[in-house]
């Protein structure tokens, strides 16, 4: 099994940590923060209470093994970046590392990062999205020029077949899953709903009122889909 | 006669309970069967002659869930956790939209 460490136990590492030790992997979870350590520490394999920005120390916790390790420092640039090098330098396999900017997120990569993550700007351009168009429900942006996106599916596409729909060749923009909220009666007699997903939808099958189409294609594709109310 | 009034107050309230009634299972079963439209409909209806009917709220609140209208099925939810703070299912459901 693969074997993780998270430096930094702030809200985005913290997270990180526990997501892990969720889905049972091995976590060593650090900060220099005792309380941030002590809240975690029941949750994840390891914990341990020291300033990762300091070499001796950070080098005395063996992390020869680790697969890899998050560097989640991202407000302190100075010891993110000191962290980074010390981990190269141990021999971690593979660092992924959080900035708060994009020149730190370059400098984080040519100390050695190999890959940097930017949640605060990520997240905020998730919830921009999702505030411009109320029918996005999530989006995410896999390269440069692509992104994936699940909207509610618009008032034009219900009860047509995908096929129908004839947007795939002009926009480029492909449905790959479609979550459909299917009605429900409960042991106790209520109403409800039970989601359901689809992947690879066929072009045979017919959107629903309810359903959310999660769509994957390029920027201005997407955006074009969007467009349609 | 007094008690000849109150009886009939009471006949009143009695078919009035029974007209939200059924306007609330008219509702389900348009929920039922997909046409969510309709449901809302009913529930709004039920809501109209009942400003404090949790039933039409909550299942209110479940069809406009369905149909991906978070903040009305927020707002609905809300009113039922109003009028009835210790309702699970409502507090479930208004949890879950409120991280949404």
């Amino acid at each position: 099994m693969r074997q993780f460490a998270v430096i930094g136990l702030g809200q985005f590492g913290s997270s990180v940590a526990l997501s892990l030790a969720e889905k049972g992997c091995d976590v060593l979870a650090i900060d220099s923060d005792q309380d941030r350590v002590d809240e975690i520490s029941e949750q994840v394999s390891q914990s341990v209470t020291v300033d990762a920005a300091d070499e001796k120390a950070l080098k005395s916790l063996g992390m020869k093994d680790i697969d890899v390790a998050i560097v989640s420092t991202g407000e302190d640039i100075e010891a993110s970046i000191s962290i980074v090098l010390i981990l190269k330098e141990i021999g971690v396999k593979e660092i992924i590392a959080k900035a708060v900017t994009p020149i730190h997120g370059t400098i984080l990569k040519k100390v050695g990062a190999d890959r940097v993550v930017f949640p605060e700007r990520d997240m905020g351009e998730r919830i921009a999205e999702s505030l411009a168009s109320p029918n996005v429900m999530d989006y995410s942006e896999i390269s440069d020029t692509h992104s994936i996106v699940e909207l509610v599916a618009p008032k034009k596409f219900w009860t047509k077949k995908i096929s129908e729909l004839r947007f795939e060749e002009n926009a480029m923009v492909s449905i790959v899953a479609i979550k459909r909220k299917v009605p429900v009666v409960t042991a106790e007699g209520e109403t409800e709903f039970r989601e359901e997903i689809n992947i690879k939808p066929s072009p045979e099958e017919k959107i629903n009122r309810s359903d959310i189409l999660i769509m994957i294609g390029s920027f201005e594709g997407i955006q074009k889909v969007r467009g349609i109310q | 006669m007094n008690g000849d009034n109150s009886q009939e107050l009471e006949k009143k309230l009695a078919q009035k309970k029974k007209d939200i009634d059924t306007i609330i299972e008219v509702g389900k079963f348009y929920f039922l069967n997909q046409k969510f439209d309709e449901a809302v409909a009913e529930y709004k209806k039920a809501i109209a002659l009942d400003s404090k009917c949790i039933d039409a709220y909550y299942n209110l609140g479940i069809t406009l869930e369905a149909i991906s209208d978070q903040d009305g099925a927020r707002d609905a939810f809300a009113k039922v956790i109003a009028l009835e703070p210790g309702n699970k299912g409502a507090l479930e459901h208004y949890d879950r939209l409120v991280e949404k």
